[in-house]
């Protein structure tokens, strides 16, 4: 008999005509009413960087947490073919995850937790579903050009180079890519704008009264972006709303691409924090729970 | 919370075009390793079995689309498969600070094992890309596996950790926060002085870098004599070096070889990111699809004859 206090089961979710990958954690005892669905950015499968979900579910089912951890359409053990467009999140993926997740381990309250390409997703399935209370996402990209514009022609010819083995030394060669560099300074750089799509999101889990939090590095590249964001939210929501909006900033990093050990503790640490504290906010909470601080406290 | 187990069973498989896959764990010395088994849906297994060696670092996750495809090409052709995620390693347990060459090795055999338990297979190949065709050349040194597919392998333990390392050094080059910059040689000293180096966020630990080092395929494939598939993904055209080094080793020890070059796409390499901006900024899509496709077929062809 296994003494771990954690049990795994992989299992195929139904998504239309095709199937997720995904490992429900669950405690091995009684567990809380809370379950955390973890979303990885679009290149990662269900394990993330490093398996930093799956010390992540199993640190929160070791705390009564159920979890599950899965591969989109067309990513990893999934069935299907995946196109990213940033505008275009994989809402439906992470919703088929939570609904499964919530009959599976048997819980009414849901968490989201995601990085990159996956706090869109995660934003936008927030969204949608009621039983979900709160929503933590890591480093995501937050703006898009104003007007988009068609792939132009100089993209074109690169990528038709880059297909050379020739072609990709001749764009490294020292000389043509200042050559590049000099053209691409005086070419103006496109108008963008924080995601229309991201912000509503984010507008409508707070008016049902979710809790959102932003853990970014210090030093990360998009942090005035997502200043931006938290700034224009003013206008759609009131002091109590914009009040469950956490910005949580870990010194001397960027977190880009968790690219370091240390860099997945503070994922992994911050996440079950994250979870942790947004239990103890429950009315119904057990006294260990609640005796930590909630979001934002 | 109760757990709905009539649920979680009914969801641990699937069919599809053929193929049955279904989720299982095995043990290996008191650790769980997760599988996954590939087998025919509309006929009977054959004899003949694969074990899907996965690589390192951020290739297993990049790879694993490749792997899944050669996996469900083999088993629609009658040859149950194992893809399975060694100790330390994905959705298993245990911890790769003491994971030596033999624990990764062990770990593969017990996988064939459990192979030809589940699915009643006699005879074994094994498949693997990058650093899982290391380990997959390695587990056939003793003669036990038949087949082998191996695409861009690894040749050198060594080699293959030092490209990690230099990958690494060029990627700081880009990265604006306050991580110290090493050189290969910082990183080889720290390993050998601290027993770990963390290179871009994955952990190289001595008890494996120590002896998987000075192994080299092109110069010792052990017992293996028999039918082997050499994927060369690459922008290159003609047949690389190391390509044709493990080549002429295989053929000499006795094995049959075909080789075959894929054109690598724009953007990436084989076992890098797959999902590339392929012009517009905002999206990504998968580069890799022509080689997924390229080696399915070719697979295929080779498996038929």
């Amino acid at each position: 008999m296994s003494s771990r206090a954690w049990q795994e089961f992989p299992v195929f979710i139904p998504l239309g005509d095709e199937r997720l990958c995904a490992v429900v954690c669950a405690p091995a005892e009684e567990g809380h009413d809370l379950g955390v669905v973890l979303l990885t950015g679009g290149n990662y499968t269900r394990t993330h960087r490093n398996r930093m979900w799956v010390r992540t579910a199993r640190a929160l089912a070791e705390r009564g947490f159920p979890s599950i951890r899965v591969d989109y359409h067309g990513v990893g053990d999934s069935t299907g073919h995946a196109f990213f467009d940033m505008e275009v999140p994989f809402d439906q993926d992470a919703l088929a995850a939570a609904a499964f997740l919530k009959r599976a381990a048997g819980v009414r309250r849901l968490a989201i937790v995601a990085t990159c390409f996956g706090g869109r997703s995660a934003m936008a399935a927030a969204a949608q579903e009621p039983d979900c209370i709160g929503i933590s996402i890591y480093p995501v990209p937050l703006t898009v050009p104003k007007n988009r514009r068609p792939v132009p022609l100089r993209s074109r010819v690169r990528l038709w180079l880059k297909r050379f083995a020739l072609g990709t030394r001749l764009l490294q060669h020292p000389r043509i890519r200042r050559l590049r560099g000099t053209v691409a300074a005086r070419r103006d750089t496109p108008e963008i704008v924080i995601s229309p799509r991201f912000k509503k999101d984010v507008v409508t889990v707070l008016k049902r009264g979710g809790f959102v939090t932003f853990v970014y590095g210090e030093l990360t590249e998009d942090l005035e972006h997502l200043r931006q964001v938290v700034r224009e939210l003013d206008p759609h929501t009131s002091p109590e709303e914009r009040r469950r909006v956490q910005v949580d900033l870990a010194p001397g990093t960027s977190l880009l691409r968790f690219q370091t050990l240390a860099d997945q503790d503070v994922v992994v640490t911050r996440s079950v924090a994250f979870v942790e504290s947004l239990y103890a906010r429950q009315p119904d909470a057990g006294a260990r729970a609640a005796a930590s601080p909630g979001p934002g406290g | 919370m109760e757990l709905d187990r009539t649920l979680l069973a009914e969801h641990a498989s699937h069919t599809l075009d053929g193929v049955t896959e279904r989720a299982l764990t095995f043990e290996v010395d008191g650790e769980s390793c997760f599988g996954l088994l590939y087998t025919p849906a509309d006929r009977p297994a054959g004899d003949l079995g694969f074990v899907v060696c996965h690589s390192y670092a951020l290739e297993v996750l990049n790879l694993r689309r490749i792997e899944r495809a050669v996996a469900r090409a083999l088993a629609r052709l009658g040859h149950p498969v194992l893809a399975f995620h060694r100790r330390g390693y994905g959705d298993s347990t245990g911890l790769l600070d003491d994971a030596s060459l033999e624990w990764h090795l062990r770990d593969t055999r017990v996988a064939a094992e459990t192979l030809a338990r589940e699915t009643g297979t006699t005879r074994l190949g094994y498949v693997g890309g990058k650093f899982g065709g290391l380990i997959a050349s390695l587990a056939a040194r003793d003669g036990s596996a038949e087949r082998l597919i191996l695409m861009n392998p690894a040749l050198t333990g060594e080699g293959y950790f030092r490209r990690m390392m230099k990958e690494m050094a060029l990627v700081q080059l880009s990265i604006r926060d306050e991580t110290p910059r090493k050189t290969t040689e910082d990183m080889l000293a720290e390993l050998e002085s601290t027993g770990m180096v963390d290179v871009l966020g994955f952990p190289i630990h001595r008890a494996l870098y120590a002896p998987i080092k000075d192994e080299d395929l092109a110069a010792d494939m052990g017992s293996f004599s028999g039918e082997a598939l050499l994927f060369q993904v690459s922008k290159r055209s003609g047949t690389g070096k190391d390509t044709q080094a493990l080549a002429d080793r295989l053929q000499a020890d006795g094995a049959t070889v075909r080789v075959e070059a894929l054109r690598e796409p724009a953007g990436t390499t084989f076992g890098g990111v797959a999902y590339v901006s392929t012009g517009d900024p905002m999206t990504r899509e998968d580069v890799m699809a022509p080689v997924l496709e390229g080696i399915v077929t070719v697979t295929e062809d080779w498996i038929g004859a």
